[in-house]
């Protein structure tokens, strides 16, 4: 897409293992790796789809970028900062720049604030702004979402989950940031409500040259949104590449079957059907080799064996399989 | 018409709490046949489910008081049952299932000791019996090792395998009808498509009508015979499956598929439909959806729309159908 | 003209504070409309409201009031109740009916005190233990499992004999025995909240956890909270009363009820009305401060909400 703009997030093999815990004294028995080595970059003004079914890892990988989890391993620069190297005091000074959006957008609002006291936060937060310069800025946030002011002294159960949507925005792009995390910001909305919002992000992408990580399991919204996307399954990116370029000529098995497995309106749609046995396994057990072998139709010797290396299919398109190679 | 299943008419379904009188169903009417899939289809609030539990006579009252000209299910005003006839026809032939199987479950004993339990109120079967029946049915619905899953409880199992689990438990005492409100919304792609395939098969094998409720188009587009969309407690347009989706007449229903991101073409807005869903206290007069509609007109506001046939076994309940190409 | 414009102006102001406060109004009439269908706690809170008026408005109710503090009329000892004394008098000839009422004023700010205290306390503990987690937490949550472990009762009575038997030991007394209760049921929500998205996004914002733990984790539990002390008013009354019973809290010839049945307590069977008429007042208020707090779990239940 955006070539000959400067790279805004780097992630080199980002790893997240969560502790479990067994018996009275809570004793580390284990881990699951939620995030396996995930690599991936994002430009200034790009957005970069992140899909997965649930259990994939792709919303730890989002929460890891913030430092919401501390990673295991790994390395996230942004704009230059290597942010897992920052101090909790350093990282605190750079989460004006990243912000995110989460997918349930009443349990992401205090019940208990006002829209006013919600939204005016970030800048109460970081003592930014006070009295009438903050009511002002506060009601022209709200604009911006496209909510009219009225909506200062509501509550959010007050709001519909559109408007709830909004106010979530509004108080991320309060402080005017560079970086949004969208953690399925539209899941938990109807489709006339999430057209609304998608129509939104885009706007406010282009007017506050935003850079996206838009995280979600369904395909048809990352196909609108994305520039490019990167195809997670059990904590690994199976696949990465230009979104066209992915949907049109899906190289790794899991991302045909997925495409395949939408239920779609256009019923004229030419596709193979190409329904998969069973479900994801666990993360607490992932089965060796090739993540997605247990379910592959087209599963071979090695790739119960051998974890496959990344083979590029394209320019900026590439897929880990055994047989890309 | 020997082939009719349920027909209702006239439904009107009111709540009454402490914010006002919520007016949930305004008049609604719809006829199934034996062994056919209606989608019951629309947005958060629009009173698909309602209608369901209306039918069913699941409303509880107070706070909601149900009223219609007609339910005739199978031979039998349903209006004039008492609870207890209503409670053995419920069991016997119509079956539900729902978006959250887990929780239909009981947690404390193994699926198949349930799915038995289920078998045994309706068959005068042993309890050996009876639990061999599960396992069949278990086989039917496709799950793996049907002996060894019947011993495990809800919560070892994913999703997916306790939404077999159900549909195995509600199928086994071969109902003329089976409710089916959202059961796949919570799984994931790949999933929904396993379960929509085995539905699909089943439905056939059991001739047994289903009353499909969803919110995604996409999944009623994969599944469903014919299709009744609503809006706001009335059903707006409702026709055979595709075609709804080649040739939608209700405004309502072309600005909904309109707001899809769609998997072929590439926009970048997608078009949205003005306004929101109103208030069910304080509904709009005339046809519910004329505040936002783009074709509304004088009449649209004082008259209630009624159903207009388009074509064969096509209804529009709009006075404006024809202005919109 | 002018008055017009003027009317106008108070109009539009007005209408102003209904917009700003239209939540507050909204929550007020949700809260009304759910008392009344509930008989019980409207009782409850008549109850309340006529002991507040009593304690408010003490020296123009009570007959004599004089007789709650030294007046004595030794000519009057111990009289039935009659015309005059509807409650009858003491053993120094005091009219009982004053005495109460005045024990109502003392009673509630015993009541109010204690369970101030133990929120004071107990409620920021919670959020700090249930929001750190780790070593604080564990430190205490300890802490407050020791306080749990001893008869409450009878670790009141030990403080407030080694601090020394008067009315203010026997509030300190009691309020340390009652803090870890609002400890626990602070740190359980606190628990739960932490794992909301809303604070997850505060964290993402850099909000300070001082903001975090009273800007969002305290307003969020003080639904249970609210319920507990109301609860926990009548029965602080009710403890009090028995640590001056035996002898730990207040001292004649201060008006306290629990004092009042103490000495009595002698007088009984023919004094009869001297220990009963105190009695009573405890039962009342112990049941008032119940039923408002029944009323109130079931109007602050969450379930009720769309």
């Amino acid at each position: 897409m955006s070539h000959n703009l400067p790279t805004l997030l780097q992630v080199n093999n980002l790893v997240k293992d969560f502790p479990i815990r067994e018996g009275v004294f809570r004793r580390v028995a284990g881990s699951l790796r939620a995030v396996d080595r995930v690599t991936f970059s994002i430009d200034e003004g790009e957005t970069l789809g992140l899909v997965g079914e649930s259990g994939c890892g792709k919303t730890t990988v989002g929460r890891a970028i913030l430092r919401l989890v501390e990673p295991t391993a790994g390395l996230v620069i942004f704009s230059g900062d290597d942010l897992l190297s920052l101090s909790p005091r350093e990282m605190d000074e750079r989460r004006t720049n990243m912000q995110v959006v989460m997918q349930d957008p009443i349990s992401s609002l205090d019940p208990r604030m006002s829209i006013k006291d919600i939204v005016a936060e970030p800048f109460v937060a970081h003592g930014r702004l006070k009295g009438q310069a903050l009511r002002d800025r506060v009601a022209a946030l709200l604009e911006m979402v496209g909510m009219a002011p009225q909506h200062l002294w509501r509550y959010p159960h007050e709001l519909s989950g559109g408007q709830r949507q909004r106010i979530n925005i509004a108080r991320a792009i309060a402080l005017s940031p560079r970086f949004l995390v969208l953690d399925e910001p539209t899941s938990a909305l109807d489709v006339s409500v999430q057209a609304q919002i998608l129509n939104l992000l885009a706007d406010l992408q282009r007017d506050m040259k935003l850079t996206y990580l838009f995280i979600s399991h369904d395909l048809s919204v990352i196909k609108h949104v994305s520039h490019r996307i990167a195809i997670m399954y059990l904590g690994r990116v199976v696949e990465i590449g230009p979104v066209d370029e992915v949907y049109d000529n899906p190289a790794h098995p899991y991302t045909q079957t997925l495409l395949a497995a939408i239920p779609a309106i256009d019923l004229d749609r030419k596709r193979k059907r190409f329904l998969i046995s069973g479900e994801m396994p666990s993360a607490l057990t992932p089965p060796p080799g090739c993540h997605f072998h247990t379910r592959c139709p087209l599963v071979q010797e090695t790739c119960r064996r051998v974890e496959p290396a990344k083979a590029t299919i394209g320019k900026e398109h590439s897929a880990s399989c055994h047989l890309l190679r | 018409m020997g082939d009719l299943l349920l027909r209702v008419k006239d439904l009107y379904t009111h709540f009454y709490t402490f914010e006002g009188t919520v007016k949930a169903l305004d008049g609604i009417s719809l006829e199934l046949k034996r062994a056919e899939t209606l989608g019951l289809v629309g947005e958060t609030g629009c009173g698909k489910s309602v209608t369901a539990l209306s039918i069913l006579g699941l409303i509880p009252c107070p706070p909601g008081k149900v009223e219609a000209a007609e339910i005739w299910f199978d031979g039998v005003d349903l209006l004039k049952l008492d609870k207890e006839e209503m409670r053995a026809i419920r069991g016997k032939k119509i079956a539900m299932i729902f978006q959250e199987p887990a929780t239909a479950l009981n947690p404390v004993f193994p699926v198949g000791e349930q799915t038995a339990e289920i078998i045994r109120i309706h068959k005068q079967v042993s309890k050996r019996e009876g639990m061999q029946k599960a396992v069949e049915m278990f086989h039917l619905v496709g799950i793996p090792d049907p002996d060894r899953v019947s011993k495990k409880y809800p919560h070892e199992l994913s999703g997916g395998m306790n939404q077999r689990v159900m549909i195995a438990a509600k199928l086994s005492s071969n109902p003329a009808l089976l409710v089916a409100d959202e059961p796949t919304t919570a799984l994931d792609v790949t999933v929904q498509a396993q379960i929509l395939q085995l539905m699909k098969g089943l439905v056939q094998r059991f001739r047994t009508a289903v009353i499909f409720i969803t919110h995604d188009l996409g999944v009623v587009a994969e599944i469903c015979d014919r299709v009744a969309v609503m809006y706001a407690g009335v059903i707006v347009e409702s026709s055979k499956t595709r075609v709804l989706f080649e040739n939608p007449r209700h405004p309502y229903t072309r600005s909904l598929l309109q707001a899809i991101p769609k998997l072929v073409e590439r926009i970048d807005r997608l078009p949205v439909i003005s306004g929101t869903v109103p208030s069910l206290i304080n509904p709009p007069s005339g046809c519910r959806f004329h505040p936002r509609c783009s074709l509304a007109d004088s009449p649209c506001k004082v008259e209630k729309p009624s159903p207009t046939s388009v074509e064969a076994e096509h209804w529009v309940s709009c006075f404006r159908y024809d202005q919109g190409d | 003209m002018r008055l017009i414009e003027v009317l106008i102006r108070r109009r539009s102001s007005l209408n102003s504070f209904r917009d700003t406060h239209a939540h507050q109004l909204r929550e007020l009439r949700f809260i009304l409309h759910q008392l009344r269908r509930s008989p019980l706690s409207l009782a409850g809170i008549g109850i309340i409201l006529t002991l507040v008026c009593l304690a408010v408005f003490a020296p123009y109710i009570a007959p004599y009031p004089g007789d709650a503090f030294y007046d004595m009329h030794p000519d009057k000892k111990l009289l039935a109740p009659q015309k005059g004394h509807w409650l009858g008098t003491d053993d120094f000839g005091r009219d009982m009916l004053s005495r109460i009422v005045f024990g109502t004023r003392l009673s509630l700010m015993i009541g109010i005190y204690v369970t101030g205290l133990a929120v004071m306390v107990g409620v920021p503990l919670g959020a700090i233990a249930g929001l750190s987690g780790g070593r604080l937490d564990e430190v205490i949550m300890r802490v407050t499992d020791i306080f749990l472990s001893f008869p409450p009762l009878v670790l009141a009575m030990a403080i407030s004999a080694a601090l020394g038997p008067n009315l203010i030991n026997a509030i300190i007394a009691i309020s340390v025995t009652w803090w870890p209760w609002y400890t626990r049921i602070v740190r359980g929500q606190t628990l739960s909240l932490r794992e909301q998205p809303f604070i997850e996004v505060a964290r993402a914002l850099a909000v300070s956890k001082r903001r975090i733990v009273f800007r969002h984790l305290i307003p969020n539990s003080l639904a249970p909270v609210t319920v507990q002390a109301s609860l926990d008013v009548g029965y602080a009354i009710l403890w009090t009363a028995a640590l001056s019973f035996v002898g730990l809290g207040a001292k004649p010839p201060v008006a306290e009820w629990g004092l009042m049945i103490a000495i009595g307590r002698r007088y009984l069977p023919d004094s009869w009305w001297y220990a009963t008429s105190p009695g009573l007042a405890i039962m009342i208020t112990v049941l008032g401060f119940n039923l408002l707090g029944d009323g109130l779990r079931d109007v602050l239940d969450p379930r009720l909400r769309r």
